[in-house]
């Protein structure tokens, strides 16, 4: 009797251990996967927009995924969807083993069914769907081995299966619905890094960018959150910096997608809404569904900016339409904008460029110069525009950005030592008039002493570049 | 369709979340009640595909719209205005030259309104089928293309070629040759692409690039008698501007002419129309074949002099036995005299008239709002700027039906971003009616679509190809040309 009890508790518990691993797992160390899979989604309340939308093969696993993945927007809601969905799938093929065979066999079945899908859905373009396509599957199988008689249980598996393949579809897809999977914890953090920096939670992005530092997009990152932070100058170079190739990204057809993604994201808070426009569209043209939430928003907020009312109102109706988006889009809707809205578009456009020229975006210093030029409040721009002459040894053009009003930053300060070095004015008047204070020369006589120990300095940076310069050839 | 979703609807009505009350989306008609698309006081062919609108305002009620042709009268209710194919068509039966009158009555936000409007409907049909590319407005890179062919009649879809079938390569548009379904050309790009010609329903994939041209084909035109092709070959750029509005620029590194002879399968180049010191594109031919229209500009300082960049619009003599383009050429419009940019010159298949596009600078109007159509009747020499059908962004790519009483045109008005393909008629006297964009079985579907009609071409039967006729084509020999 008591085996009995138990026996029927192996099942349950099984279940609930898999839901709580896969939650935890999903809420504490893939958080930001299923989030960016919300952003590039797209779940519209309108019956046209879903009639068009959701037809033909799999609309039924189309739809539901994507009302399903709408929810991924809020905390918590994402992994426990999806943990649910998961354990799902392992109690639908272990219910079904149960029809031919013991507890034991048909527990690694169901255990086999969870942990595959469990790995497919840590795969980097993954789609919920396709783990609501196996669900379904299962379940209609389920559903037919209920029938007693064979011959009608057979009829019914082959009328299920048919009515599954045309509203559910195929399980599987060889770039969003991949067979296995596996957790990539270096790209969940880049994921975050994109997540955060476009939620412009810069602290975070900071935390994360960290660790990957050597790569193009975690310094890019790093960078936008120091200047966001004000701090750019004091703290380029407390990690390696390429020259400037990871200041600022061009949006170009050689880049990688991810790479055009994050392009826009610096040059929106310049104020280059062109790139910030084409980085959004491109990014919107890559995505699995050809659409996304988060890119809408952003197309509207370039729009809105530049006094683009029309395209503006296109995107905010479209998002007026969603369940998480609409509020927001309402509120920011041309005609019917708050202060706070008003007063941050008036921000935004004191911004933008009033001369026109033509540019590849691949040349910094001219839109940032022009940028600057249309807004000398600018702040953003002229530290961005400062730190790019630095990374490009351009101390002449720094020294022209300098001398307008000495702005704070230990970088600049060292780059100033450095310039009048080089001008042989290297004395204490003149380092005051450069408002400089006349410690930092003991600094840089320190430095000289043992370079290695001021790492994170811009004699440090200047020197390895004019030391590499010598040796070669 | 919709049925299917009963139980969809009962979930989403659980979920208590509905749209609330948006605002409209998109500028529409004037008038009390604004309607969008804006169907107002336009003249539309009686073999269009119906003409489904909404009332696109907020808080619209009780909307009641009458349509009367003569003792016909059909009311729809609703702020959404979509009629049925069948009953559209038994409406429109024998209607042309006669008048649709509108009457409209809603209350909004409150409010009772009504409104009044008229639709003509011309003697003139419009060819059924129009071909296009869908791609979102991004320059920089493509991604998931496709061509496709609308019935303009109904709301029938066909892709024609798309990256499923092609391994996901580019693929460029698909223009018709004097308007004919069964004359046509389109691209596909890459190292397994060429030029897929379609003559008589016959395909053929051609690579269109000999020694010593700048690229293979990319602008261009079919002649009438099915033996030459004229194309433009360019090095083409794509920039930003720093003006946020005028968003993009794409312009040309070098551009010549070339004729491809189907035949013989050559190019025939020659260097009067390949000059260093010149940018040429955009040839069509005449509608005789004996003449090419093309455009050309000094070259200049690219990218910081490209605002000076300004083409003319010339004409030379063709000749249909040879393939050789004259030396002698006729200036048709100046770019000095007249300040402006030419593109995309179109004759008529009657021969009567010749369009093209009018900007300040540059090969690429896009995204620039100044841009007209011009129409030159080619019998009195007048050249005249469309300006009564101009809209407030841009209007390019036209294309004629080949009876020459409409032309579409791709245009930009409204949010900027989106090309739309417009339809307008001409009459006699080469007087256009307001344009009206191509019908959708959806009145929200402008509000969701997120991609533009790329070069909208009108052919006067359908092209008879689809996506295994490109799988095919992309999978064999490309035919060498010298």
């Amino acid at each position: 009797m008591v085996k009995h009890g138990i026996k029927s508790l192996v099942g349950p518990v099984a279940a609930g251990l898999a839901f709580l691993g896969s939650f935890c797992f999903f809420q504490a160390a893939y958080p930001y996967h299923l989030i960016r899979r919300e952003q590039l989604n797209l779940f519209l309340y309108d019956g046209d927009y879903l009639a068009e939308t959701y037809r033909g093969t799999g609309w039924l696993a189309r739809f539901a995924a994507d009302f399903l993945e709408q929810f991924f927007h809020l905390p918590v809601a994402g992994p426990l969807i999806v943990a649910l969905l998961l354990t799902a799938v392992g109690w639908a093929a272990y219910k079904i083993c149960r029809h031919f065979m013991g507890l034991w066999p048909s527990l690694a079945v169901g255990t086999l069914f969870f942990a595959g899908s469990f790995l497919r859905e840590t795969g980097n373009l993954y789609q919920t769907r396709y783990t609501l396509v196996v669900l379904g599957f299962l379940l209609l199988i389920l559903l037919a081995i209920q029938f007693r008689k064979t011959w009608l249980r057979a009829v019914a598996a082959a009328a299920f299966l048919a009515a599954g393949a045309w509203a559910l579809g195929s399980p599987y897809h060889p770039d969003y619905g991949k067979l296995w999977g596996a957790p990539q914890l270096d790209y969940e953090r880049m994921i975050g890094l994109d997540v955060e920096t476009a939620r412009e939670n810069w602290d975070k992005v900071l935390e994360l960018s960290k660790k990957d530092l050597y790569m193009e997009e975690a310094s890019y990152c790093y960078n936008l959150a120091l200047a966001m932070k004000g701090t750019l100058g004091d703290k380029l170079f407390d990690h390696s910096q390429n020259h400037q190739s990871t200041l600022l990204f061009p949006v170009s057809s050689e880049r990688a997608v991810f790479s055009n993604t994050l392009a826009g994201e610096a040059w929106f808070q310049l104020g280059d809404m062109t790139v910030a426009e084409q980085s959004t569209i491109t990014s919107l043209q890559a995505s699995p569904k050809r659409t996304g939430a988060r890119f809408l928003v952003r197309l509207a907020k370039v729009n809105l900016v530049t006094g683009e009312d029309a395209a503006a109102r296109k995107y905010l109706d479209i998002l007026c339409r969603t369940l998480f988006y609409g509020k927001w889009a309402r509120s920011v809707m041309p005609g019917r904008q708050d202060e706070a809205t008003r007063k941050w578009i008036a921000e935004s456009r004191a911004k933008l460029m009033r001369t026109d020229f033509i540019h590849q975006s691949d040349d910094p210093r001219t839109v940032l110069q022009a940028l600057l030029e249309a807004d000398p409040a600018n702040a953003l721009a002229r530290e961005y525009l400062m730190c790019y002459h630095l990374l490009c040894y351009d101390l002449d053009g720094f020294i022209q950005e300098y001398a307008k009003d000495f702005p704070q930053g230990r970088l600049y300060r060292e780059a100033v030592l450095i310039w009048l070095s080089r001008q042989e004015r290297l004395n204490p008047a003149e380092v005051g008039r450069y408002g400089v204070d006349v410690s930092e020369v003991d600094r840089m006589g320190r430095f000289g002493r043992n370079p290695s120990a001021f790492k994170n300095t811009y004699w440090y940076y200047y020197l390895t570049a004019m030391q590499e310069a010598q040796q070669q050839p | 369709m919709r049925n299917h979703f009963l139980f969809l609807w009962v979930l989403l009505a659980l979920t208590g979340c509905g749209a609330g009350d948006p605002a409209p989306a998109v500028d529409g008609s004037e008038g009390p009640l604004v309607i969008y698309p804006d169907y107002k006081e336009v003249t539309i062919p009686a073999n269009i595909a119906p003409l489904n609108f909404r009332y696109a305002m907020p808080d619209v009620r009780k909307a009641k719209t009458t349509f009367t042709l003569g003792d016909r009268t059909v009311t729809i209710r609703g702020d959404e205005v979509e009629w049925r194919l069948g009953a559209w068509k038994k409406f429109l039966e024998g209607a042309e030259g006669k008048t649709i009158t509108v009457t409209a009555e809603a209350v909004v936000e409150g409010r009772p309104l009504t409104d009044r409007w008229s639709i003509q409907v011309s003697e003139d049909p419009v060819d059924g089928w129009l071909t296009y590319r869908l791609i979102e407005p991004s320059y920089q890179m493509y991604h998931e293309v496709c061509i496709l062919e609308r019935c303009v009649e109904n709301f029938d879809e066909t892709v024609i070629c798309d990256w499923r079938h092609t391994d996901n390569a580019c693929m460029n548009c698909h223009v018709h040759g004097q308007s004919r379904g069964d004359y046509s050309l389109y691209y596909i790009r890459g190292p397994q692409g060429g030029s897929i010609l379609n003559q008589d329903g016959k395909l053929r994939k051609l690579s269109l690039k000999a020694d010593g041209m700048l690229s293979a084909t990319v602008y261009g035109d079919l002649h009438p008698g099915g033996r030459f092709g004229v194309f433009s070959t360019n090095v083409i750029l794509p920039s930003f501007h720093a003006d946020a509005i005028a968003r993009m620029e794409v312009f040309d590194s070098a551009s010549d002419l070339t004729v491809a002879d189907f035949e013989n399968n050559r190019m025939i180049n020659v260097p009067h129309v390949a000059r260093a010191d010149a940018w040429e594109t955009f040839p069509c031919f005449s509608a005789d074949g004996r003449s090419v229209y093309y455009c050309v500009a000094d070259t200049v300082a690219i990218p910081q002099d490209i605002m000076q960049t300004r083409y003319d619009l010339l004409r030379a003599d063709f000749d249909p036995e040879t393939g050789l383009i004259g030396e002698q050429v006729d200036t048709v419009w100046s770019a000095r005299a007249n300040n402006g940019s030419v593109c995309h010159p179109k004759v008529s298949p009657d021969g009567r008239w010749l369009m093209f596009t009018v900007a300040d600078y540059g090969t690429f109007p896009l995204f620039h709002p100044e841009c007209t159509l011009y129409l030159a009747d080619l019998q009195s020499g007048e050249i005249r700027p469309m300006d009564e059908i101009k809209g407030n962004k841009s209007d390019s790519y036209h294309s004629w039906s080949s009876n020459s009483r409409w032309f579409v045109f791709a245009s930009k008005r409204g949010d900027g971003q989106y090309g739309k393909p417009y339809f307008c008629h001409l009459d006699a006297d080469g007087n256009p009616t307001k344009p009206f964009v191509l019908p959708q079985k959806s009145s929200r579907f402008y509000l969701y679509n997120l991609k533009s009609f790329n070069v909208p071409d009108l052919g006067n039967a359908s092209t008879g190809m689809t996506v295994r006729d490109a799988r095919r084509m992309f999978e064999s020999e490309s035919e060498i040309f010298q």
